[in-house]
């Protein structure tokens, strides 16, 4: 493997450099790419990186090469959930459907576009957004009645800004 | 008139006398549906989040689901035949025999379905919603006309 590593003009993708063929493994290029930084003691870009990495990630993980566009992963899993759940008759086959779980896994970053579809029309966000904040605005009379569930996590929105 | 959006996910229907009874709502499901409730989502979630009647314990097994329509004056019966005096719902399970769906009787024998958070049906069997979707008729209820009882008013909190 030649020294100039980070600077190589033979491949136009980063991936390329340590993988000639097949599907690269983003997360292992990743951890190999400063363990070959680390050797060769770069003074490059990459070098400068991996300072804010070690400093911003203290050990062991691995740094994100690529900040996932969230919202449109977010609306593509909900198209999923929608067209697989929509004759779903209990709402825990739709709740358990994995496109509902990545939505629920994509973090509280995904709170405001939840609060959004509410906004659009009613719909079961609420197991969702219970999992997310860790809390329940709907009045114990009201559970099951969608409309005043929807109006209740509305509202809740609108309190925490939300909306 | 037939659907083939429905007919995809339920093959039964093909080729049988089925209308498209209701628009898509989420605000009620078959559950609720059985029950004659179009104004709440039924659902034995263990966070309480949905309505189930109060006395019923809140899982995923079908002793949950008949002890919730008890609550009305439901028990199980043999047979999906129209009987005079009664009012039938079925309960239909997956392999494993975790509840799937409940359609409830019409007065003509046909049956009433809500399918999810989408449309009410008539169908004209039980079986025509047998498949992957729904898996297969569990069990049938029936409950005397003359011992209806309103929805409980009593709530699980």
């Amino acid at each position: 493997m030649s020294e100039n590593v980070a600077d190589c003009g033979a491949h136009s993708r980063p991936q390329d450099w340590y993988y000639s063929a097949g599907k690269p493994n983003v997360a292992s290029w990743t951890t190999s790419r400063f363990e070959r930084i680390r050797a060769f003691g770069h003074r490059s870009r990459d070098a400068r990186i991996e300072r804010v990495f070690r400093r911003r990630y203290r050990s062991g993980a691995t740094m994100p090469v690529e900040v996932p566009d969230t919202e449109r992963a977010f609306h593509s899993l909900v198209g999923e959930w929608r067209a697989e759940t929509q004759f779903a008759s209990m709402g825990i086959q739709a709740f358990l459907h994995p496109s509902y779980q990545r939505i629920i896994g994509l973090g509280p970053r995904v709170i405001p576009m939840i609060l959004g579809e509410l906004q659009r029309q009613p719909e079961h966000w609420f197991w969702a957004l219970a999992a997310l904040t860790g809390e329940n605005p709907v009045a114990p009379l009201e559970a099951g009645n969608v409309r005043a569930m929807t109006t209740a996590w509305l509202l809740w929105g609108q309190r925490r800004g939300y909306l | 008139m037939p659907h083939p959006w429905l007919e995809r996910s339920f093959p039964g229907l093909r080729g049988t006398d089925y209308d498209v009874t209701s628009p898509a709502t989420p605000d009620y499901n078959c559950i609720a549906w059985a029950a004659a409730d179009s104004q709440q989502w039924w659902e034995p979630d263990p966070f309480h989040q949905y309505f189930w009647p109060a006395n019923a314990p809140r899982s995923q097994r079908a002793e949950s689901y008949l002890a919730a329509f008890a609550t009305l004056g439901y028990e199980v019966c043999a047979s999906s035949e129209v009987e005079a005096g009664f009012e039938k719902i079925a309960l239909y399970a997956n392999r494993d025999g975790i509840p799937t769906h409940m359609a409830r009787q019409l007065h003509d024998g046909t049956w009433t379905s809500k399918l999810g958070p989408s449309v009410d049906i008539r169908h004209p069997s039980l079986e025509s919603l047998e498949g992957a979707q729904y898996g297969r008729l569990l069990t049938v209820l029936r409950r005397r006309r003359a011992n209806l009882r309103p929805l409980p008013a009593e709530r699980t909190e």
